[in-house]
């Protein structure tokens, strides 16, 4: 009993971890239409900025706050410099964005050099949730994940801002004689993506290794949690695809290695999408 | 109103419009009658900003907004209902008239929205539903209300009969009509149903490929023979 929920416990955090990581690119992807998989690079990045302000004694929270608002400005000035004259490009983005990775890798290879670096966890210590053990520091990051894909539902289906932005990527011409500035809401949705990957990596910073690759497997997995939970389904696509993909993994780690179950998965989301190329919740 | 003053436009190398040269004064109802392909669409596009013109300039009111975008000009109170209605079809009625509220910004009345539903009761009893799944009428007068929504100064409306049934054409006609005489509205209105331009409109141009050939009003146009010579009808 107390192993099944271990695991259903298991599950739930790992999709709520991998959700966390792949809102970023699936806002991007989902409202702007580019496939950033720059993503990778940012999440390192905003590891990497948290990193340095834990080591120059900053506290915990306000590094990841820096982190954010540091990998953000970093997908503005992208944005503004590059991104924007490609839009409804998607080869020429997807090649771009893809530079943009390799530089920012190599960025932080000169700046932080190739060793591992590690963070000690913010919240050492377990939770016991009806007989099972859970880290306090997933909890929490669990948590802030739920919240933040609550506030991004929100966003989208109870404000103005987010009526303004859905009926964007219905109809830009219609939205733009409706008066929206979309060339602005465009470079908004781009550097909000952008900071929620730093938001992300530097969450999961102290749960796993830092390094200058450390964004590569996460950006697989968020690009098929992505794919998979469905185009245009923002939240819900992303919980879904990040149960499947996050969930899953956890499922088949049970009787394999985690290298091997991880391969499982993605091989079936890929078969998986070959049947439903639109993803799980996505249309048309 | 309006003022348009030697516009040329096109799409890549092809001109579609050439020299079009013509203006509207507040609280008129222009007509721009032409057959397929003539320019109209390409002609809106240009009034609404999506077509940035060659040459030439386009004022409303006094503001010059030749080299403003879409987004700039319905904040002057440019307000479209494009050729096949745009209706954003995954939003609800509601949130479609929102956004019509949305671009009013500071124009935007209270009370505007109960106008509109008076105007188009059918929108009323649909406000939660998917704009997509509405039948094309509803459609083009849930268009028609979210422009209202935006307090226009000018209003511009592309080919609003297209694909609807005749006594709904002469409907749509009438509230088009009555929200020019109540609110002084500026309106132009491109089609191909002369009958219904003609219940409109108190002054007329004919586009042929991309040339205005002929204007005056309704009558005048179809006694001297202009109607039948360049919509053959
Ligand atoms: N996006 C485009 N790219 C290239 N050519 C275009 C484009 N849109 C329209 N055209 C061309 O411009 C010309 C005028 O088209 P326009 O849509 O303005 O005609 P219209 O009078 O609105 O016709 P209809 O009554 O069928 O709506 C046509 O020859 C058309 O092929
Ligand atoms: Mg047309």
């Amino acid at each position: 009993m107390d192993r099944v929920l271990s695991v259903l416990l298991d599950v739930v955090t790992s999709t709520l971890v991998l959700a966390l990581v792949s809102l970023g690119l699936a806002v991007v992807f989902g409202l702007v239409r580019v496939i950033n998989m720059g993503h990778g690079a940012m999440l390192a990045l905003g590891a990497y900025v948290a990193w340095t302000c834990v080591n120059r004694g900053i506290p915990f929270p306000v590094a990841v706050l820096v982190a954010t608002v540091a990998v953000g400005i970093v997908g503005l000035v992208f944005e503004v410099l590059v991104i924007r004259h490609f839009y409804e490009q998607p080869f020429e983005t997807l090649l771009i964005s893809w530079g943009f990775y390799l530089v920012v890798t190599e960025l932080i290879k000169l700046v932080w050099g190739t060793d591992l670096r590690s963070l000690p966890n913010p919240l050492p210590g377990t939770l016991s949730v009806g007989g099972a053990g859970i880290g306090n520091y997933v909890a929490v990051i669990s948590l802030i994940s739920a919240a933040l894909l609550t506030a991004t539902a929100l966003v989208l289906y109870r404000t103005d801002l987010g009526v303004k932005v859905r009926a964007m990527i219905q109809n830009r011409d219609m939205a733009l004689m409706l008066g929206v500035n979309a060339p602005r809401m465009y470079r908004s949705v781009f550097a909000v993506g952008a900071a929620l990957a730093g938001l992300a990596g530097a969450l999961i910073a102290p749960m796993f290794s830092i390094e200058p690759d450390m964004g590569t497997l996460w950006l697989v997995r968020s690009f098929f949690a992505v794919i998979v939970g469905g185009l245009g389904a923002i939240v819900g696509g992303t919980l879904v695809g990040s149960g499947l993909i996050g969930g899953a993994t956890v499922v088949f780690a049970l009787f394999s290695k985690q290298v091997f179950a991880q391969t499982v998965v993605f091989a079936l989301a890929v078969i998986a999408l070959r049947f439903r190329p639109v993803g799980i919740l996505g249309r048309r | 109103m309006l003022r348009v003053t030697g516009v040329a436009a096109g799409y890549g190398r092809g001109v579609v419009l050439h020299d079009v040269t013509f203006s509207v004064a507040q609280g008129e109802v222009l007509g721009v009658l032409g057959r397929n392909g003539m320019g109209k669409t390409t002609l809106i596009r240009v009034l609404a900003g999506l077509l940035r013109a060659r040459q030439g300039s386009v004022h409303v009111g006094d503001v010059d907004v030749t080299r403003e975008a879409a987004y700039a000009r319905a904040g002057h109170g440019v307000a479209v209902v494009p050729q096949g209605r745009g209706v954003f079809a995954e939003l609800t009625v509601v949130e479609n008239l929102r956004l019509g509220r949305m671009a009013a910004g500071r124009r935007a009345r209270p009370g505007r929205l109960d106008e509109v539903f008076d105007h188009f009761p059918r929108l009323a009893e649909r406000r939660k539903q998917r704009a997509g799944t509405m039948s094309g009428g509803e459609q083009q007068m849930l268009a028609i209300g979210r422009a209202l929504m935006a307090e226009p100064q000018l209003l511009l409306l592309d080919e609003p009969s297209d694909g609807i049934m005749p006594v709904l054409v002469q409907q749509i006609a009438r509230d088009i009509r009555a929200v020019n005489v109540d609110e002084g509205l500026t309106t132009v209105v491109v089609e191909q149903n002369v009958p219904m331009v003609a219940s409109m409109a108190g002054r007329c141009l004919i586009l042929e490929s991309g040339r205005i050939v002929a204007e005056g009003t309704p009558d005048a146009l179809a006694q001297g023979g202009d109607i039948e010579r360049h919509l053959g009808v």
